[in-house]
């Protein structure tokens, strides 16, 4: 049974008297196959009532209910409820299987033991024909009857907003995927709709689904968003992707946004925010490794531990004197060498390195000439300013998904 | 040079407001050029050659009702975040829609033979035959559209909307009578011939067209603008009315200034190329069959990609110009077929091109009413719209145009049809 075949059919109470007519079904949003709690009817009297699903008999081309009207306690609607007319049917719903935005054609119910099920939405061909009341020439079109029915269990809908529910919410496949996969859903979707997916996620995971993201929407997607959640995100972020979205931003918001955030992670976007975007400057973070050379090994050990919570790779750890770059090691130098050795020993001089006004390109090209994980960015030949890691670099080689796509100015 | 002494210029207040303005702005300027296309270009040079300055008030209505129109469609993508084609799935269900996006099929499709033959028209100006012209630029279309990244695709683009600027230079160049200009602008000459009020509404229905609507809401969520640059995003759309009819009025100048004053004889773009040599001279001429050629190219390479997009996307199907044949096969058929079909009919020898304009102004006129009227209920819906529904006098005003442009555009069906 489908949903279009039960809305707008004429309801009938336990005398058999026709009181109105379907208008649409609620079911709970907690779990993975809901039943029907309730159906709202459309009085004659052009009133709606919400009738719970105990006091229905049959649901169908015919609605009966199993008493009059008068002896029904309304049902009431509540926070997670999902409305199938209003807030499924003709939607955009995310398919989590696919990571794909699809529209709702119709809605599969199924009926066992008394209790109406839904099964899955049908996003094909034969649920537009059906509803057309065009189905008979399914078959000459050899158009399939059950071939795009996506199970509900897999789809996730799109109306609720889920940072004004204080509550846990169990349905919520979405964020059990991956943030480049869910930055591909969001890359799909309108502004509202995809801050409401940002919004159920939590800060780290919304942070990394927005790096995904591009550097236009992101700003668009923070601008749009409550400020304290946004400096939340922010937060969370990268400094090189976080001073993307804020170049990308007006001045007040950055501004705004900046003193919002702490002290030490405002200092790096700022000085991030000097550079052009496509120059080494432009694209490199300021949370990476480094010690002064005077160390030894042993020490250098120790400090690790303290090192690695915030920067973007440990394997390469710089060494600098008197703020000057004069050697890397890798963490494999620092992990085979005697701990009682001197850092000047065993690291490794010259450093390869790029000027910070370098163009992206050249960066790329210079991590995959000397094979490196990361890439010192320096100022003034030895000053060093930040690093450029493989992953970014290979960002502008191969552009992610949002810089393949066509542009919707052809919509 | 120190990049730091960019930056502290560009975090002066004011041209940081400015550069706001510019990144939001966009939607409703390109909606605007691409707006002027090869119907509109025919229409407008048709009206200065064959009524010179006497329709030139019809200028300053156009700007406010274009204005009403965009700006109501601005607001509702920028507060739902959703494209008209989804608005209108989600308001009516279906069936409507279903009916919408057939008709909007029809009359795009009337609408890509337009801009075909005047890749046609203008490329035989410059002496290609059109067996060679249309493949190539078919060819060349498809190309920008699926090998072309974003980037390459805006450039392409933004030079080829400042190529509309020509047609103010044409105007200016061609010394027109700037004192009776001016007062027909603001003092309506109307007459009540046959041909006349044909012209207004073709003037009308070429300027306030369905898949404009289409189009430039769908760049609106695109940029995806936040309630917070509403106000932007406003003047956008009010300066783009007022940028697409201030380059109609251009047109309508050069060619009332002079193709109009000599008294000569016009039926089409051709005509009008030919008649500016000896009265122009040949680079004006050249200038202007260009700009007809650029403005052709310009939403050729739009409209049947726009087309598969809104068909696709309202009916739930798969649409992607990255997708392969096999996963959107619908969106891909439509895609190409629309061009495919548009090139042949555009080649067969003799083919009646100015039916065929009229034909597609006629499907255009007969859906631009509904399209209205769907875009009123939406708009003042408080569960899409919340706090941004219609104000009382804007209802009033919109629903007054509205019921204009609905009149002009039936009138259009039942003229053409007699």
């Amino acid at each position: 049974m489908y949903l279009s075949e039960i809305l707008k059919k004429p309801v009938f109470d336990g005398a058999g008297k026709k009181i109105g007519r379907l208008k649409d079904a609620i079911v709970s949003s907690e779990v993975s196959y809901p039943i029907i709690k309730a159906i709202i009817v459309d009085k004659d009297d052009k009133k709606t009532v919400n009738i719970p699903y105990n006091y229905i008999d049959l649901i169908g081309n015919e609605t009966k209910l199993k008493t009059n009207l008068d002896e029904i306690r309304e049902y009431k609607i509540q926070n997670l409820d999902i409305r199938l007319l209003e807030d499924v049917l003709d939607r955009q719903v995310v398919d989590i299987e696919d990571k794909k935005v699809r529209r709702v054609n119709d809605i599969k119910i199924s009926r066992s033991h008394g209790y109406y099920h839904i099964i899955g939405v049908d996003i094909g061909f034969y649920g537009i024909l059906k509803r057309l009341g065009l189905e008979k020439i399914a078959k000459p079109l050899h158009v399939k009857s059950n071939e795009n029915i996506i199970a509900w269990e897999d789809i996730d809908t799109l109306n609720q907003d889920y940072s004004k529910l204080k509550l846990k919410v169990a349905k919520q496949s979405i964020k059990k995927l991956h943030p480049a996969d869910i930055a591909e859903i969001v890359d799909q979707l309108g502004i509202n709709e995809s801050i409401n997916i940002l919004n159920s996620l939590d800060d780290e995971a919304a942070a990394d689904t927005l790096e995904e993201v591009s550097p236009e929407r992101q700003a668009y997607l923070l601008e749009g968003m409550d400020v304290r959640r946004a400096v939340k995100i922010l937060d969370e972020m990268d400094p090189d992707d976080a001073a993307d979205v804020l170049g990308a931003l007006p001045e007040e918001t950055t501004e705004e946004l900046l003193g919002l955030l702490e002290p030490k992670e405002s200092e790096d976007i700022r000085t991030l925010l000097e550079y052009p975007e496509n120059t080494a400057g432009g694209i490199m973070t300021t949370e990476y490794a480094y010690i002064e050379q005077d160390l030894t090994v042993g020490e250098v050990m120790k400090q690790l531990r303290d090192i690695a919570k915030d920067v973007e790779t440990i394997y390469y750890v710089y060494v600098s004197r008197d703020g000057k770059l004069t050697g890397v090691l890798s963490l494999r130098d620092i992990l085979l060498a005697e701990p009682d050795m001197k850092i000047s020993e065993v690291m490794i001089s010259p450093v390869i390195t790029i000027d910070i006004m370098e163009e992206e390109e050249e960066v790329a090209r210079k991590i995959a000439k000397y094979n490196l994980l990361a890439l010192p960015v320096v100022e003034d030949e030895n000053k060093l300013k930040g690093i450029v890691t493989v992953d970014d670099a290979i960002d502008i080689v191969l552009p992610v998904a949002w810089k393949k796509r066509v542009p919707r100015m052809f919509r | 040079m120190d990049i730091r002494i960019f930056t502290r210029v560009f975090r002066n207040p004011f041209i940081l407001s400015l550069i706001t303005f510019i990144s939001i702005m966009g939607p409703g300027i390109i909606t605007a050029n691409v707006d002027n296309d090869a119907g509109g270009i025919t229409t407008y040079a048709l009206a200065g050659s064959n009524f010179g300055y006497d329709l030139l008030w019809l200028f300053i209505p156009m700007i406010i009702t274009l204005a009403i129109i965009q700006e109501m469609g601005v607001r509702m993508s920028v507060v739902s975040g959703k494209g008209l084609a989804d608005l209108i799935r989600e308001k009516v269900g279906i069936k409507l829609t279903f009916l919408m996006a057939m008709a909007l099929l029809a009359a795009n499709m009337g609408t890509i033979l337009a801009e075909f033959s005047g890749i046609s028209v203008s490329s035989a100006i410059f002496g290609v035959p059109n067996f060679i012209a249309l493949p190539i630029a078919a060819l060349a279309i498809w190309l920008l559209v699926v090998k072309g990244t974003y980037k390459s695709v805006e450039k392409v683009f933004l030079a080829a909307s400042l190529v509309y600027l020509s047609y103010i230079v044409a105007g200016i160049l061609s010394q027109p009578d700037w004192g009776l200009a001016i007062h027909n602008t603001f003092v309506p000459q109307i007459s009540f011939n046959d041909e006349y009020i044909t012209m207004m509404i073709g003037i009308v229905g070429t300027t306030i067209s369905p898949w404009m609507m289409f189009y430039l809401q769908s760049t609106v969520v695109e940029k995806g603008i936040s309630i917070k640059n509403l106000k932007y995003s406003k003047a956008d759309a009010v300066i783009g009315a007022i940028v697409v009819n201030i380059v109609a009025f251009f047109i309508v100048i050069a060619c009332a200034t002079t193709i109009h004053a000599n008294g000569i004889q016009i039926n089409d773009v051709a005509d009008i190329s030919t008649a500016l040599v000896p009265l122009a001279g040949q680079y004006a001429s050249l200038l202007f069959a260009f700009g007809f050629l650029n403005a052709s190219l310009f939403a050729a390479s739009i409209l049947p990609l726009s087309t598969a997009y809104y068909v696709c996307e309202s009916l739930g199907f798969e649409a992607g110009v990255s997708k392969r044949f096999r996963e959107a096969p619908v969106f891909h058929g439509l895609y190409l077929g629309l061009i495919i079909l548009a090139v042949m009919i555009i080649m067969i020898p003799d083919i009646p091109l100015l039916s065929i304009l009229y034909l597609s102004q006629v499907a255009n006129g007969i859906l631009l009413p509904f399209l209205l009227i769907l875009m009123l209920f939406i708009i003042n819906d408080k569960k899409i719209m919340g706090e941004h529904v219609n104000s009382r006098l804007f209802n009033i005003i919109s629903w007054a145009t509205v019921i204009i442009v609905m009149s002009l555009s039936i009138a259009l069906v039942v003229t053409s049809l007699i």
